[in-house]
Order: C-alpha cells, then structure tokens, then sequence
C-alpha cells in the first residue's frame, strides 16, 4: 500500500512529489464536484499533507483508526480538509466512490469534515479548538507513558483565536515534545491578507519566544516539510515543535493565488477543468 | 432537631473526587487556577492527575477534551461564569458537538451559583450561566441545593460518563437531604418532594431551596402550609415523575437565583408541566445586573427576593386563589 518506506533517497522525494501532484489534481476536481468548498485554503495544504500521510509521518490504520499506537492528527483548520478526503479515501478509510457524493444530501463528506467522517479525530473548522485538544492529547499520551505523536495543523487566521495562545503558551511549560503544531501560513484569512489585518510576523520568533522547537520552510516544497518534520520529530529538545509551512492560498490556481478573497472564491468548472489538463498526469 | 452541619459545597465534592482518584485511575483533576483546601490535598497526593492550566477556561476545557479522548475522566473546576461563559464555544464544540460522535467524560465543576460571591460583583454573580448550559443537548446539568447532595453527584458523574456542569454554591450550606432522601435522591428522577401542599407548592434549585425551606417553616409558624420541591437535575429530570407528584397542586411558585423567563428553572418547570391546569409564578432576580454592594441577603433584598418579601408574595398568591 504505501510505498514509502522502502523508497530511498530521491526514489522518496519524487515519489512524494507525484502524490502532491495527484493530490492538488484531485483537490481540484473535487472543488468542481462540491463548488461550495474552500478550494483556496485546500490547496494551501497539499503538500503538508502529502508529507505527513504519505512520507510515513502520520500512520492510522484504517481498520482500528481509534487504535492506541496510532498518530493523533488533528486538523483544526478544517475548512481546508477537502485535499484530505482522496487521501482518507486512497487510504482505505471510506470507498473512493464517496467522494462523488461531497455536500450531497445523505453523504458524511461536507464542507467542514466532523469526526462522522473515518480518519478525523475532532470537530474542526470552529476555530480556537485543535491546538488545546492537541495539547491534552499529548498530555494524556505523556502520562501514560505512550509513545504516539500528536499533530495539529491550523491555518493562520486561525491564530488570532485567543484559545490558540492559550495552548501555545502552555504546551511548553509540559515539554509536551510528542507534539507537532504546523502552521499552514498562506498569508490570507478570510477577507484580507494577515499582515493588512493585524501582523502575525515575526512569527517564528513569537514561537521560539514561548519555546517551541520551531522551523519554517516553503510548504509547497514537499521535500523541505518532511525534512523539517523528519527533523523536529528526531530533535532532542524537550519542547514542542512547529513548522510554519509558508505557502500560497490557492497555490495552482492563478485565479486565487495572490487574491485577498481567494478564500471565499470558487472556481468554475470550465477553470478547474483547464487546470487539471495544464497540470497533465504527472509533475 | 439538631443543627443541620454547615459545609462548602467544594469540599465534599473534592474530597470524594479525591476517594475516586484512589481507586480509578483515570479519573483527572483540572483547575484554572481556583482552589480550596480539599484541592490542596488532592493535588499533593495525585501530582500525575492533577493540573492546574492557570487563569484559561477555554484552555481548560480543550486539554480537559484531548485527555478525554485520550481515556480519562475530567473534572475542570473553576468559578462557575468562567467555567461555563469564558469558555461556552470551548463546551459546545467539544463537550457538545464532538462528544455525540466520540465518548468522554468530562464534568465541569462551577464555584459561585447565583450571588453567592456577593461583594465581587456582577461579573462574578451566576446569573445566566445555567441557561446557557442548559440550552445543550445531551449536556448534564446538576445544581444541588446542599453539600450531601453536590458530594453524590461526583459518583454519577464518573459512573455514568458523558459530559455536563455542576453548579455549586460559593458559600457554605446547610445539609438538608437526610440520610433517607440522599439515598432516595437520584439524578434521573432530579428533583425531591421535600413536601407537596396542594393550594401552593414552591419549585427551587439550589440557595433557593434552602431559602425555600426557611419560608416554609415562617408560614408554618402561622399555621400556613406550602410544599417545597427541589429541582437539581436541570437538564432533563423524570416529566413523568414531576407531573405526578405536583398532580391538583394550584399553584408553583418557581425560585431560582437566576432571570425569570430566560431559560433557567421557571422555562424547566414550565415545560415539565405543560398541559397541567396548575398555575406558574416564577421568581428570581428583576431584569438587570445587581451592582449593590453587601451579603447575599441584603442582594436578595434589592430584588425582592429576601424572606420577608417572599413571604409576602407567597401570602398574597395563596390569597389570590382562596
């Protein structure tokens, strides 16, 4: 099934790049089946996910997806969960045939995924949420002595949620290191790009200021996220880790890359259907 | 009649989570930085179980959540609006909303029902706090009108799981279930007759129970009977039961340290009694926040809720009906 651990050195980064290929294809044509979708913030994460559900760094089994040694993901910027469902998909948690069916009545796949969908831990898209029930999580890992890691990915408008804070304020002070807190940073919340909202940067120096084990990296370069995650997992700091992915909202879609609104934009069938045959089958 | 013994709710209830923390495991104590010294206690036994998350009640509840998931049995303590309003989004999102789809436990523990911290204020009097939580589904709502009471609840919180609010005085109350009726006392039924009186029966939750209780004796003494019914399950007590034992009573007069009409006892028992002929008057504090600085009663008194002016009101709706 996954090809990734018996691939070696560029045979992996290629590979990779070909699922982050397959993956933003998909999370296109996906968009097309459910336009009412967040096609922008989906496209931000492509390679995040790639990295963690491909490269070996997120393992769920999908038969036993509560099961105690698996990986904690959380997605709390759930809005961006559409590129995630052909991987839940591909991946054995629900048939490939569902995804036809995305925000069509009697379907568990919606705009914002809740846990009704196998594969997702928590209610996601209220913001505010993930990186505190991350934090319990890994506590409660810590304190019985098992060894799973957890995984938080939210979006950057969501760090203007004060619940955020509270929870990067305090993992730390529990050297909580089993915990992995990813910044999809593509610069644009809902209605402006962030620093025209109120400036989030230096935004690595903040984390570093609480003490998170931090590294920031070009979150379309799938090879820079799983070697930034490869790395912060092997780090021997005794604080948590983030890795801000610097990314483009809409990265594929010039319509919406650079876009203020690109959030709340859709694109037209006709749009996604160019993309996708500029894109071709391979990278 | 003896004196009844006088206790903080907190203690109890902590010292019986402390008892559970021994022989389970799993069960987890959170504070946002509130204490007592039955915590003091618990905290230096179960240092592994315990945590105090600092002045952070949505923080609380999130970490309170990824513990539970993680298989514990959470009890996050703090002053009762903070525990519930600082952080209500925290309680549907996770305590609500994701809780139907994944089992947890974990129970929020209130401090300061009502104007039970009197001189702080409004911003610390729980006013609102009840209705709010109890405009949940499937979200436990326990408000116990004594110490004995508050203590029991503790077991059917970790025996029975789920998630919910306890809501306790901030000062210390007197025992009023004897032996007999805390063990009668079950959170499924959620109320207790202390007595049923035909012509008027007063329904209260909480202080008011007691203040209920105190009234019943003054209109005793001048050879007038009301009946007092308890209502500490507020979420979902047995209608079947309730409408069975307030069946020909004319009228209940509903006391709660809350607004009237916005969601708390009176809308319980008004919805519990639909259909019934008996007549509804509820009573709690007037429309508006009470920044009268004193003691609880001289509170109750700035909104006619102290025990002379009851008894006045209790006196003229029996006379209104004779």
């Amino acid at each position: 099934m996954d090809a990734f651990p018996a691939l070696r050195g560029a045979d992996r980064f290629r590979y990779l790049r070909e699922k982050a290929h397959w993956l933003r294809r998909e999370t296109l044509r996906l968009h097309k089946v459910a336009p009412e979708t967040r096609v922008a913030s989906s496209l931000s994460d492509v390679e995040i996910f790639t990295a963690l559900w491909y490269g070996g760094l997120v393992a769920v089994d999908p038969r036993d997806r509560f099961g105690k040694d698996r990986t904690r993901f959380l997605l709390s910027k759930g809005h961006g969960g559409l590129s995630m469902y052909p991987i839940l998909a591909e991946k054995g948690f629900f048939p490939a045939s569902e995804l036809e069916n995305i925000c069509k009545p009697g379907t568990f796949l919606g705009g914002i995924p809740d846990p009704i969908i196998p594969g997702f831990e928590t209610v996601n898209g209220s913001l505010g949420h993930g990186p505190g029930v991350a934090t319990g999580m890994a506590l409660g890992l810590k304190r019985r002595g098992n060894p799973a890691q957890v995984v938080v990915v939210t979006g950057d408008g969501e760090l203007y949620e004060g619940s955020v804070w509270e929870a990067i304020l305090y993992a730390p002070s529990q050297r909580l290191d089993n915990l992995t807190f990813i910044v999809d940073r593509n610069d644009t919340a809902m209605l402006n790009f962030t620093e025209k909202i109120a400036e989030l940067e230096p935004l690595a120096d903040k984390f570093r200021a609480f003490r998170w084990e931090t590294r920031e990296v070009d979150g379309h370069d799938v090879e820079a996220v799983w070697n930034a995650l490869t790395e912060l997992r092997a780090s021997p700091s005794p604080f948590p880790r983030c890795l801000i992915a610097r990314t483009v909202k809409g990265k594929g879609a010039p319509t919406l890359e650079g876009n203020p609104l690109s959030h709340i934009t859709s694109l037209k069938g006709e749009e996604v259907d160019r993309l996708r045959a500029a894109m071709g089958e391979r990278p | 009649m003896s004196a009844p013994e006088i206790r903080a709710m907190r203690e109890p209830v902590i010292e019986r989570i402390r008892e559970r923390m021994h022989d389970d495991a799993g069960v987890f104590f959170l504070t946002a930085d509130f204490g007592s010294p039955a915590l003091d206690r618990l905290r230096a036994e179960f240092p592994d179980r315990f945590l105090n998350v600092g002045i952070a009640e949505q923080n609380m509840v999130n970490i309170a959540t990824g513990l539970a998931l993680e298989g514990y049995k959470v009890f996050a303590y703090a002053i009762a609006v903070f525990a519930t309003l600082r952080c209500y989004e925290q309680l549907r999102v996770n305590l609500g909303v994701l809780a139907q789809l994944r089992p947890m436990s974990v129970h929020m523990i209130g401090v300061g029902a009502g104007v039970s911290y009197d001189v702080s204020g409004p911003t610390h009097h729980g006013m609102e706090e009840l209705a709010a939580v109890r405009a949940m589904p499937r979200f436990a709502v326990a408000c116990p009108s004594d110490w004995v009471l508050a203590r029991k609840w503790v077991d059917h919180a970790v025996d029975a799981g789920g998630t919910g609010y306890i809501r306790l005085d901030g000062k210390p109350v007197a025992r009023l279930y004897d032996d007999a009726a805390l063990a009668a006392a079950d959170y499924r039924i959620g109320f207790h007759a202390f007595s049923v009186s035909a012509p008027l029966t007063v329904v209260a939750t909480g202080f008011m129970t007691q203040k209920a209780l105190r009234l019943r004796e003054r209109l005793a003494a001048r050879g007038v009977a009301i009946g007092v019914v308890d209502v500490f399950n507020l979420r979902d007590p047995d209608g079947v039961r309730f409408r069975e034992a307030l069946h020909g009573v004319a009228t209940v007069v509903t006391l709660e340290e809350g607004f009237p009409h916005r969601g708390g006892l009176d809308t319980l028992v008004r919805s519990l009694l639909d259909g019934a002929p008996t007549r509804i008057r509820p009573r709690g504090f007037a429309e508006r926040y009470t920044f009268e600085i004193g003691p609880r009663e001289f509170l109750h008194e700035a909104n006619g809720l102290d025990e002379a002016s009851l008894e006045a009101f209790l006196l003229e709706t029996l006379a209104e009906r004779a």
